[in-house]
């Protein structure tokens, strides 16, 4: 493979030979009608075969005979003639704006994206942040077709996930590619979670400020991001940050401010009950220590509440408390602001950008800090010489409540009180009748509290202390020359360094209730524990690219050559003073030294790079055809030496066909392309697994409870569980797709749709073994994914005039996917679940189908009932279900300015996909719902049921009762099936009005313009029949592949706010 | 413009120079996080653990509830399935998982690398082991991969759906197995562990008994299914010039002891500290109104005496009932089992007891297939020896016991019935919520106890649970599975 690319590369050099020899030149510079530099505009010398193309900066050089014109093209432009004189500055004048846009695609490189023969969508900085969101990726959701965003709390430090034309990878990640100046960043997961617990700390693509932000270039399919190779397989985000030149023009100078201060509250809560109250009517009926819902109905009548506690008790009308669940949680708060300096000469530009982040969460004691600094400077030597430098370093800080099924999370917590208690009552954890820990007159440490079974949830949200920290720098450096007419070489040296730290500090306590008689058997008891991670992160790149045009009649032929590398490593240390099986010495403590017993500490030292070559060709035909050919050659350190090296290649075209309109035909369609691409991409394994199996420390668990070694202080060791492959290949994917691009009516309606379909094969999968085997896990090459879809975007501008413009717009996605092929024997790969229910890729399904016990029907579709106990049965294996992949994504949006006031609202949807709810398993379980108070709490006759005879046929069931309580609680009769809903929903995403305000304020003053808007993000919901519980973006599995998985996640928040900008 | 060839090539020529040098800048896949081949001195604690882990948890909770020793409490609900009879394929995931990816996997690297050193010692101990893990699993499970088990690795043959064996075949692979191990004992070699051997700490003459005392009571599974068989094993042992014995005192009782320290607990124990100490084990009351019946000193061992000194059972299964739990013992830190004790994590496990060596030759002598010893002596001894191992000392008590009562009274003069009915229901009781497992397979095998009820809320009616259903695991992962087997269906030794 490296031999071809040589070839390749001596090849086009020889072709170059002859065209470079020459004598005399002229530089020049091509500007748009604003100044900005137009790149890859054409220069034809007339009357000759010879011509340039300008650079990135929109510069040419050129050797010619004395007194030659110059013909200049460039897509969306109005063709020139001038004269040709050394150091010529030549504006052209816009023609057609929707051929001007420009994209950013990989490596960096500006495209007209009428030239392109992939799909993309580019947002601008308005764009972006109407909606005002604390997340650049969340701001993205809604505005790009073909792009599946879920973000998963709402609010600011939650995880957002990007998927980008389906679900590719069984065993890898489905993220998009984050980019950002030319530089892919680390968009790893900061959740930590097992089965007890669940915390999400977002994820790391969320820490570009998304104020920074100048546009971001969405590349969807794998032509567009073939330079980017494995790392592209899941299309890219193209960032690009602010420049001094974007905002001002050569020797102004600007300082701009903004501020802005939000609120946040949550989006949906569950339907609750209201008709019953604390208590067991299968136990006590009035049972004070409950968390059960299944008590007395409600008559309004004093009762006294909670424990006896020196002869006192509480008294309170027995009587539903409707908003109790809504009492618990404060209204977050987030208080942004953004100064920037910028400014700009005609040889260089900066741009210093300062960002502040201080917010609030709606559960007590949570924040998020963040506070980020960024420096952009660009600058033309005057001897062919260019750099430009980016750096960014981000601090954050967050503290985040816990989900999940344990004692620690707040949520679940809140979910268990029952209707008649008064939530918010109980928040003054110094009230004896609040307190989980009170020392008594006789020195003993008790409880006040009153529930038995739950904690109080203020107590937890203060007592268990989750929190992350970072210190984050990412930046990149390039410096270009260019040599001659033709060639420009530049390097681009970048990455980042990332430092990570996780401290979860779970409480000691050990406290028995006042009434230790009646609440005997439960103690508040919990042995305390610490965590503590820290990755180091970093990662380079170097890029060193060749970039040649030649310009031959009307043909134009660019071509870029490239090497490059990547280097990654992390070091990840942690270290675990488990609650569980190990536990504090001294409460409130939290320290490594201060351990009952040994500390399971790891260290994970994690080393990958990656060397490629890379070449890709374009050639333009009189700016209407275009074809572009890409080639790369990656070597991976993570595949073996005989398999490492791998090669893909893309080949798309485009065709301008409005080009060859009649004048008149160009009134109505002014732009019209047609495009198509077919391309494959490779993707090595992650580090070490090709190894043999090694022996690590030995520790078992049996789910709650281990045994660690040294088992006393005899040391053990035991073989890993998973099998290494040494034999791995490269996994593949092949991509193809076709789309138009129309614009009509001088793009008063522009519509852009693409079909494609990808295949990804010989995933790299560590596939689940059975245990007898000795080994619960390989490594493997199998498994097909196939994406198809379409996506389609149409934008109507219905009012255009001087000072008013309406704008519609909408996106609709459709994205069909399917595991073809899983690795022999297999049927189905596990991604992820909870206790009954799994998350799997089962061959046949959509990647991500639940699978679970659910409900056992007849043939008829009629629920089997036990004849003798009236219990719904269920079936005796799990069964596919629905997976949580949407079939269809859609948003639509308008925008209405008027003079110097902008409205913005944005709306979206996804239908189709599942979830499954722990919230409403545990709802139900504790008798909240209104499902569960079904004819009354009284025995029922299941609607459309049969059981089964004497003879085994189904008979109708006309008298066996089922009893609600059993389904529910009791009996756990419930299937795990039955706690999937549909995760449909439609969102009011985002809703702005912005005010410019009046200049004349500021005409006797140094600010020198303002802007107030209004904003909110995440404002409405409407959610599918049948879901009474949770927002279906909530997931507890951060952006990982386990999705659709509602772990008791603490509802996602709406948020709302102002911000006032101003520039100087 | 000259130079931008130059230059051009200079590129080309860096790029070819920098991919050259790449073959060593790629070379960094080597794991840093694993350690490589080691000593099997640190690798067979590991197995003794893990299955101690099993026997110790998973197995002596399922064990125990089916002996009907232990029951749910009404006021938690962890162990419901257990008095429904309708254990859930998930659960046995783990105890599946731990005993073949743990224990024998890390025991047959423990032989292959003894065996490559000639290291007899730690090669007969590595086979014993396995034996007797594979007992267990196909006393479980019934059919289960034995002969292709483990062979995941390449240069084991890489298979990764074993095939099934018949439970059969298991038993002759057992007794192969025991039989190298026993040829392979030598113990005046002072090639042996020391401490790393959890068990009986490297003394290779208790290890002796134990094979021969684990062979004893592999032919006494037999004992319904193929009493030829069960007989002539046991003749083979004490042919064997080798043969010094079984299993006699207590520091022959195959044990794992632990400790209050971290990661060392009694893994039941360090189980319901994982679950927020929630006392779920009740005392049933089939053992406890039988032991009180017979004035067994066990009962206040076992069990924890209410304040007023009496221990009181509640009914098999009636955990739907929360008032029946007023006035309720429940399970004992001495087992374990008892949440809000802090000693529970010192209860050893127990995997091959003295008392248990005592009643297999107590039962094969009065089947007259074992010559020496002698039932009735063998029979004393063995309560002797239980009541030893839980400090009962008493001798007015012990004797009492002895002499008076239904049980611990040997009827010298019965039926052979009569005599393997009382043998076995006394060891029904000397393994108490100790070898819960041990005691439910023995059930299974004779029917004894006999007095065993139907737990009030079970699920398959009259019906008894005959076996463990298959782990979820198997099912989903392994090929050659060869289908679901309800919980009643017998394992191929009960055939009564």
């Amino acid at each position: 493979m490296k031999k071809r690319l040589l070839l390749t590369l001596t090849v086009l050099l020889i072709g170059l030979q002859g065209l470079l020899a020459q004598s005399s030149s002229v530089r020049g510079k091509i500007l748009d009608d604003k100044g900005d530099p137009i790149p890859g505009a054409t220069i034809r010398v007339k009357g000759t075969s010879k011509g340039a193309v300008t650079d990135v900066n929109g510069n040419f050089k050129l050797t010619i005979e004395d007194g030659a014109t110059l013909a200049i093209t460039a897509i969306g432009m109005k063709p020139t003639e001038k004269s040709a004189q050394d150091g010529m500055s030549v504006k052209l004048v816009t023609d057609q704006q929707s051929l001007r846009e420009t994209v950013v695609t990989a490596q960096a490189i500006k495209r007209e994206k009428a030239s392109l023969g992939y799909a993309t969508t580019t947002l601008n900085n308005a764009e972006l942040n109407n909606g005002n969101n604390v997340s650049a990726l969340g701001a993205l959701q809604g505005k790009v077709s073909g792009v599946n965003i879920t973000s998963t709390t709402g609010g600011p430090g939650g995880s957002t996930r990007v998927v980008i034309r389906g679900e590719k990878s069984i065993g890898g990640n489905n993220n998009a590619l984050i980019v950002v100046d030319g530089i892919p960043i680390n968009n790893g997961n900061r959740t930590r979670s097992n089965s007890l617990k669940q915390v999400d700390f977002g994820n790391r693509g969320n820490d570009v400020n998304p104020d920074d932000i100048e546009s971001i270039s969405v590349l969807k399919g794998a032509a567009a991001t073939a330079l980017y190779g494995s790392d592209g397989a899941n299309g890219a985000i193209m960032i690009t940050t602010k420049s001094g030149k974007s905002k001002s023009k050569a020797g102004k100078n600007e300082v701009s401010f903004t501020t802005g201060y939000a609120w946040s509250d949550i989006l949906k809560y569950p339907t609750f009950q209201n008709q019953y109250g604390q208590g067991d009517l299968n136990g006590v009926p009035d049972d004070r220590r409950e968390n059960f819902s299944w008590g007395l109905p409600f008559n309004g009548e004093l009762r006294p509440w909670g424990q006896v506690i020196n002869g006192q008790q509480r008294v309170k009308r027995y009587e539903a408390q409707e908003n109790n669940v809504k009492d618990f949680f404060n209204i977050g708060k987030a208080w942004e602001n953004n100064l920037s300096l910028s400014g700009a000469t005609d040889k260089g530009n900066y741009f210093v950008g300062l960002n502040t982040l201080n917010s609030k969460g709606v559960v007590p004691n949570t924040f998020l800090d963040k506070y980020s600094i960024r420096l952009n400077a660009n600058h033309d030597f005057t001897n062919n010489l260019y750099s430009s430098i980016n750096l960014n370093y981000i601090n954050g800080s967050s503290r985040v409540d816990q989900g999940g099924q344990g004692e620690g999370s707040v949520w679940n917590n809140v979910c268990q009180q029952p209707r008649d208690i008064p939530i918010g009552n109980l928040k003054d954890l110094n009230n004896v009748f609040n307190s989980q820990d009170y020392t008594d007159s006789n020195g003993v440490r008790r409880y006040g509290y009153y529930g038995a079974y739950t904690e109080n949830p203020y107590w937890v949200a203060k007592a268990f202390d989750n929190r992350n920290k970072y210190d984050r720098l990412i930046g990149q450096t390039t410096v270009g020359y260019r040599l001659g007419s033709h060639a420009t070489i530049s390097n681009r040296f970048g990455g980042e360094v990332l430092s990570d730290r996780i401290y979860l500090k779970s409480p000691k306590l050990n406290t028995i209730a006042f009434e230790e008689d009646f609440y005997g058997g439960s103690p508040k008891s919990f042995n305390g524990g610490y965590y503590e991670s820290t990755d180091n992160f970093s990662s380079y790149f170097n890029d060193l690219m060749l970039s040649l045009n030649y310009q031959v009649d009307k043909l134009g032929i660019s071509a870029v050559i490239g090497h490059s590398v990547v280097s990654k490593r992390s070091n990840f240390l942690s270290s675990n003073i488990d609650p569980v099986t190990n536990g504090l010495v001294i409460e409130d403590f939290y320290n490594f030294d201060n351990a009952k017993s040994k500390i399971a500490s790891a260290n994970n030292l994690s080393r990958s790079r990656k060397v490629g070559m890379y070449a890709t060709v374009n050639f333009d035909f009189d700016k209407f055809f275009f074809l572009e050919m890409t080639g790369r050659n990656d070597w991976s350190s993570t595949l073996d030496a005989s398999n490492r090296s791998y090669f893909y290649p893309s080949i798309s075209a485009s065709w301008l066909f409005s080009q060859h309109l009649s004048d008149a035909a160009k009134k109505v369609i002014n732009y019209g392309k047609l495009r198509a691409n077919i391309s494959s991409v490779g993707n090595d394994a992650l580090a070490y697994q090709n190894n043999n199996p090694g022996f690590v420390s030995t520790s078992v668990s049996s789910g709650f409870g281990s045994n660690i070694f040294p088992f006393n202080d005899v040391p053990g060791f035991t073989y890993q569980n998973s099998i290494g492959n040494s034999a791995l290949k490269p996994e593949r994917q092949l991509g193809k797709e076709i789309g138009i691009e129309l614009a009509f009516l001088q793009d008063r309606i522009s519509a852009d749709f693409t079909v494609y379909s990808n295949t990804t094969k010989d995933q790299i999968l560590s596939v689940p073994t059975p245990s007898s085997t000795g080994f619960t896990s390989r490594v493997i090459n199998a498994g097909t994914i196939k994406n198809t879809g379409i996506e389609a975007g149409l934008r109507l501008t219905p009012i255009k005039r001087k000072g008013l413009r309406w704008d519609v717009f909408g996106t609709y996605t459709r994205n069909k996917n399917v595991v073809l092929d899983l690795p022999g024997g297999v049927d189905q790969i596990v991604l992820g679940g909870y206790s009954g229910m799994s998350i799997v890729a089962a061959k046949g399904k959509p990647f991500g189908t639940f699978y679970a016990i659910d409900l056992l029907k007849d043939a008829n579709g009629n629920q089997v009932i036990d004849s003798a106990t009236g219990a719904p049965k269920s079936t005796t294996s799990p069964v596919y279900l629905g997976s949580f992949q949407p079939k269809f994504m859609a948003s639509w949006g308008t925008g209405l300015t008027i003079k110097g006031l902008s409205i913005n609202v944005l709306f979206d949807t996804k239908q189709g996909g599942y979830l499954y709810s722990r919230t409403k398993d545990i709802l139900e379980f504790v008798g909240v719902t209104p499902s569960t108070t079904l004819n009354d709490r009284q025995p029922f006759l299941w609607n459309n049921s049969v059981y089964e005879n004497s003879n085994g046929d189904y008979v109708t069931n006309t008298n066996v009762l089922t009893d609600v309580y059993n389904y529910y609680t009791a009996a756990n009769l419930k299937p795990a099936g039955q706690d999937l809903i549909k995760a449909g929903y439609v969102k009011l995403r985002e809703v702005s009005i912005g005010y410019k305000l009046p200049q004349q304020w500021f005409s006797k003053t140094f600010i020198g313009s303002g802007s107030l808007s209004i904003y909110g993000n995440n404002l409405l919901i409407w959610t599918n029949k049948g879901n009474d519980y949770v927002d279906p973006e909530v997931n507890s599995g951060g952006a990982s592949n386990e999705q659709g998985f509602d772990f008791s996640a603490r509802p996602s928040v709406r948020n709302y706010g102002f911000r006032l900008g101003l520039t100087f | 413009m000259k130079y931008t060839k130059y230059k051009i090539v200079a590129f080309l020529a860096l790029s070819t120079l920098m991919l050259g040098g790449c073959k060593k800048f790629l070379d960094t896949n080597k794991n840093p996080n694993i350690a490589g081949n080691l000593g099997i001195e640190l690798v067979l604690p590991s197995a003794q653990v893990e299955i101690a882990h099993v026997i110790g948890n998973n197995f002596q909770v399922n064990g125990s509830f089916w002996s009907q020793y232990w029951t749910q409490s009404p006021l938690a609900n962890q162990y419901k399935q257990y008095d429904q009879y309708q254990p859930s394929t998930d659960n046995y995931n783990r105890s599946w998982g731990i005993l073949y990816n743990g224990a024998l996997n890390d025991l047959q690297y423990v032989y292959k690398t003894a065996a490559s050193k000639s290291d007899k010692n730690y090669m007969a101990i590595s086979r014993l082991l396995t034996a007797y893990t594979f007992q267990v699993i196909t006393d479980a499970w019934g059919d289960a991969p034995c002969v292709e088990a483990i062979k995941g690795l390449e240069v084991d043959g890489g298979n990764v759906n074993p095939a099934y064996d018949a439970q059969a075949a298991i038993y002759d692979t057992i007794i192969s197995q025991i039989n190298e191990a026993i040829s392979l004992i030598d113990v005046n070699s002072p090639a042996h562990p020391g401490a790393d051997d959890l068990i009986y700490g490297g003394d290779m003459t208790l290890w002796s008994e134990f094979a021969y005392t684990l062979k004893l009571k592999v032919a006494m599974r037999l004992s319904e299914v193929n009493p030829t068989k069960a007989t002539a094993l046991i003749a083979e042992i004490e042919a064997d010039p080798n043969f010094a014995g079984f299993i006699a005192d207590a520091s022959g009782d195959a044990k794992i002891t632990c400790t209050s320290a971290g990661g060392s607990e009694n893994p039941l124990y360090s189980e319901i500290v994982g679950v927020g100490k929630t006392q779920n084990l009740f005392a049933s009351a089939t053992c406890v109104d039988s032991m009180n019946a017979n004035s067994d000193p066990r009962v206040f061992v076992f069990y924890k005496p209410l304040a007023n000194g009496n221990v009181v059972g509640n009914t098999q299964g009636d955990y739907n009932n929360s008032t029946s739990a007023t006035g309720k013992s429940i399970v004992s830190y001495i087992v374990g089992g008892e949440a809000a004790q802090a000693l529970s994590a010192s209860a050893p496990v127990r995997l091959l007891s003295v008392s248990e060596s005592l009643l297999l030759q107590a039962e094969a002598s009065a089947r007259g297939w074992l010559t020496s010893g002698d039932d009735a002596s063998l029979f004393y001894s063995a309560i002797d020896a239980s009541f030893e191992a839980y400090g009962i000392t008493d001798a007015p008590t012990i004797a009492y016991y002895k002499d008076s009562t239904n049980w611990g009274l040997y009827p010298t003069a019965g039926s052979e019935t009569d005599k393997i009915r009382h043998i076995v229901t006394q060891k029904w009781f000397s393994m108490c919520g100790n070898q819960g497992f041990e005691a439910w397979t023995e059930q299974r095998r004779t029917g004894y106890p006999d007095f065993l009820i139907q737990s009030v809320n079970s699920l398959i009616g009259s019906k008894r649970p005959a076996r463990f259903v298959y782990p979820t695991e198997e099912i989903n992962l392994n090929a050659n599975f060869p289908g679901l087997k309800s919980v009643d269906q017998k394992v191929w030794w009960d055939v009564n």
